[in-house]
């Protein structure tokens, strides 16, 4: 599989480089996105300019994964967590011939991995990986010191001979203090509200240390093959001395979370294109892990 | 050589407490159709006591540790974990009020597995554990873990509205498999998966009161059926089973003939009827676990499959099929050859 295009679209951050509303990643308190855009209708609109513009045979599509954190306004009814999204996107894009499925708060190297072994066993040649997040909602915290941003990124991929190696780095489990997503079950004033959710994550400058050291020495065996690499950042001093060894000559300096990869790629779509070899290191705050994947073009 | 994948074990955990339609709260319920049990055939279901210590993770914990213990591995040979439940919150018995991290992470946790195991929570509704099986099966041919732990458990009683009727479609329950390289002859053969989300807000899981209730703080997440919800299921659900099942069997280059058993998700003894007439089998060449248990959500089909092995249903060297239907809506069916599955 191959990526043949990349959408982003965080409220307020406008791709050629204005950033509004959304503050940095860590300790950021504005969740702001319209309000009366939802997420379904959102993510809709962004899919089908994706479909447009690359000029694809929707029944050509075998595969449509979401990956969310936020489960909410999945539907027309809008206060729903099931059915996924996923299912939303298939029904405006009438693709007819696509499966659809949900795998949470994974990572893009994974996401890719799976669509990739998903899809070789099927005559389709296109797959859609979406990560939808739309928080501002249900959830407005303004004392936690963690937050992702709104947004929706998509990855529409090919069939090609481009080759997949997919290795995941978890850390070690003395630095566990995982990101978690919650109800606020017992909060009847955020509840009477509509916030229904909350993020956490009690991260210290321990924490941030071992992050940061597990990515340095991917980053650093990376530069040794001399690829160009594509990395998550998911808060202010994440890779704060490791800002892209790549050779990409525009990249992001924000951290938009799961965004960061393909805000990256859609800013540097052109030289991206070009790449033979390329890797991408997402980390997952949840599950306290980095995945790396190459993929290398006409690579037996 | 090439790596194929096989189903190693399965085990499942279901808690103490029964229920009949006749058993508070399900006798409580308002407003039931007189036609109502006879239309979805469910005659009970268990259900969990938070009193006897049971949760939606609890449950998955048990049933993990005893399909891996009867895969004859232990919990430090266990590459990968993934979960599923739609049991969105409430399912932690150490914070209820968690949603992600998943369940998948907890097992890792609880289980004490190697902190190489990673995990990964997958959704697809009810047919979420054949997703589930699909991508452990990929990863293991594709040689990237040799031993997947796949888990469904859900409590879907901590989502039932009970003012409504639809709340006595589900019960609780918790099954798992474990996934590993196959020995001798087994692998899954082929698979065929379709989704149509025509109708794909007749059923779902929306955050709100109570029914008849307007307080915002009691807002949870309910399973809630539109009132047309099982008329226009009638008109596309009943075909589509026999549709995927029969696209499976046919890239397996096999004839329904050459099925020993076939394992459906379980959402109505109706439902159960007409897929197996549409596919042109028998009584006796499935097994009905819905009328006792309800439907499990996705934790019906490793329920399922176990008692199918341990009615003798299914044998080493079998061909199967495990097949079913989600909302949303997906179809899915998978062709298995059994190597020799442990219980």
């Amino acid at each position: 599989m191959e990526i043949i295009d990349v959408i982003c679209q965080i409220p307020g951050f406008n791709i050629e480089g204005k950033m509004e509303k959304m503050k940095m990643g860590y300790r950021c308190n504005v969740y702001d996105s319209e309000p009366d855009n939802m997420l379904y209708e959102w993510v809709q609109s962004i899919c089908e300019e994706a479909i447009e513009r690359n000029n694809i045979d929707v029944s050509d599509i075998g595969v449509i994964i979401n990956s969310s954190i936020c489960l909410y306004e999945t539907t027309a009814r809008k206060n729903t967590s099931a059915p996924g999204i996923g299912y939303h996107v298939q029904k405006s894009l009438d693709a007819k011939e696509a499966f659809v499925f949900e795998t949470f708060y994974t990572d893009w190297g994974n996401m890719i991995q799976i669509a990739s072994n998903f899809m070789s066993k099927t005559e389709s040649n296109y797959a859609l990986l979406l990560q939808t997040n739309k928080f501002s909602n249900a959830l407005k915290d303004h004392f936690n010191g963690f937050s992702i941003p709104d947004g929706i990124s998509i990855m529409l991929l090919k069939k090609s001979d481009t080759s997949l190696k997919l290795k995941n780095y978890p850390l070690m489990p003395f630095v566990y203090k995982k990101a978690s997503f919650e109800f606020n079950a017992n909060n009847k004033d955020l509840l009477e509200q509509d916030l229904l959710f909350r993020l956490q994550w009690n991260y210290d400058t321990d924490v941030v240390k071992e992050i940061n050291k597990q990515l340095n020495e991917i980053s650093n065996s990376l530069e040794k093959e001399e690829i160009a690499v594509f990395t998550d950042s998911w808060f202010k001093e994440h890779r704060e001395d490791n800002v892209e060894k790549s050779i990409l000559s525009n990249a992001e300096q924000k951290a938009l979370a799961m965004h960061t990869i393909p805000c990256n790629i859609r800013k540097n779509l052109r030289e991206f294109k070009n790449l033979e070899h390329f890797a991408m290191v997402s980390f997952n705050p949840f599950s306290f892990y980095y995945s790396v994947l190459k993929m290398s073009k006409n690579e037996n | 050589m090439k790596i194929k994948s096989a189903i190693k074990s399965v085990a499942i955990s279901i808690p103490q407490k029964y229920c009949d339609n006749n058993t508070p709260p399900f006798s409580e319920i308002p407003n039931v159709p007189k036609n109502w049990e006879r239309l979805w055939g469910i005659k009970g279901r268990y259900m969990i006591d938070a009193a006897l210590g049971e949760s939606c993770s609890v449950l998955a914990k048990d049933a993990s540790a005893k399909a891996i213990d009867k895969a004859g591995l232990s919990v430090q040979d266990i590459d990968l974990i993934i979960a599923t439940s739609c049991t969105i919150t409430g399912w932690s018995d150490k914070n209820p009020e968690t949603i992600f991290p998943g369940l998948s992470d907890y097992l890792k946790t609880e289980l004490q597995c190697n902190n190489a195991t990673m995990t990964l929570e997958v959704n697809q509704t009810c047919i979420s554990f054949m997703v589930a099986l699909q991508i452990a099966s990929d990863y293991i041919e594709a040689g990237t873990y040799k031993n997947v732990l796949v888990c469904s458990s859900e409590t879907f009683t901590i989502l039932a509205d009970f003012q409504s009727s639809s709340s006595t479609l589900f019960g609780d329950g918790s099954g798992a498999v474990v996934v590993g390289q196959s020995k001798n002859n087994g692998s899954m053969l082929a698979a065929y998966y379709k989704s149509i989300p025509m109708h794909n807000e007749i059923a779902t899981l929306q955050w709100r009161p109570p029914l008849g209730n307007t307080n915002k703080h009691e807002i949870r997440p309910y399973f809630t059926l539109e009132e047309n919800g099982p008329a226009l299921m009638q008109t596309f659900v009943p075909q589509n089973v026999p549709m995927v099942t029969l696209k499976a069997i046919e890239k397996a280059n096999l004839s329904v003939e050459d099925i020993d058993h076939f394992v459906f998700h379980q959402p109505s003894p109706l439902l159960l009827k007409m897929w197996a007439m549409g596919i042109g089998i028998k009584n006796d060449k499935y097994t009905n676990t819905v009328e006792k248990y309800s439907c499990l959500s996705s934790a019906s089909t490793p329920l399922t499959l176990y008692m199918a092995l341990k009615n003798g249903k299914i044998n080493s060297n079998d061909t199967i099929v495990i097949a079913g239907a989600s909302i949303g809506w997906g179809f899915g069916a998978q062709v298995w050859n059994v190597e020799n599955i442990n219980f």
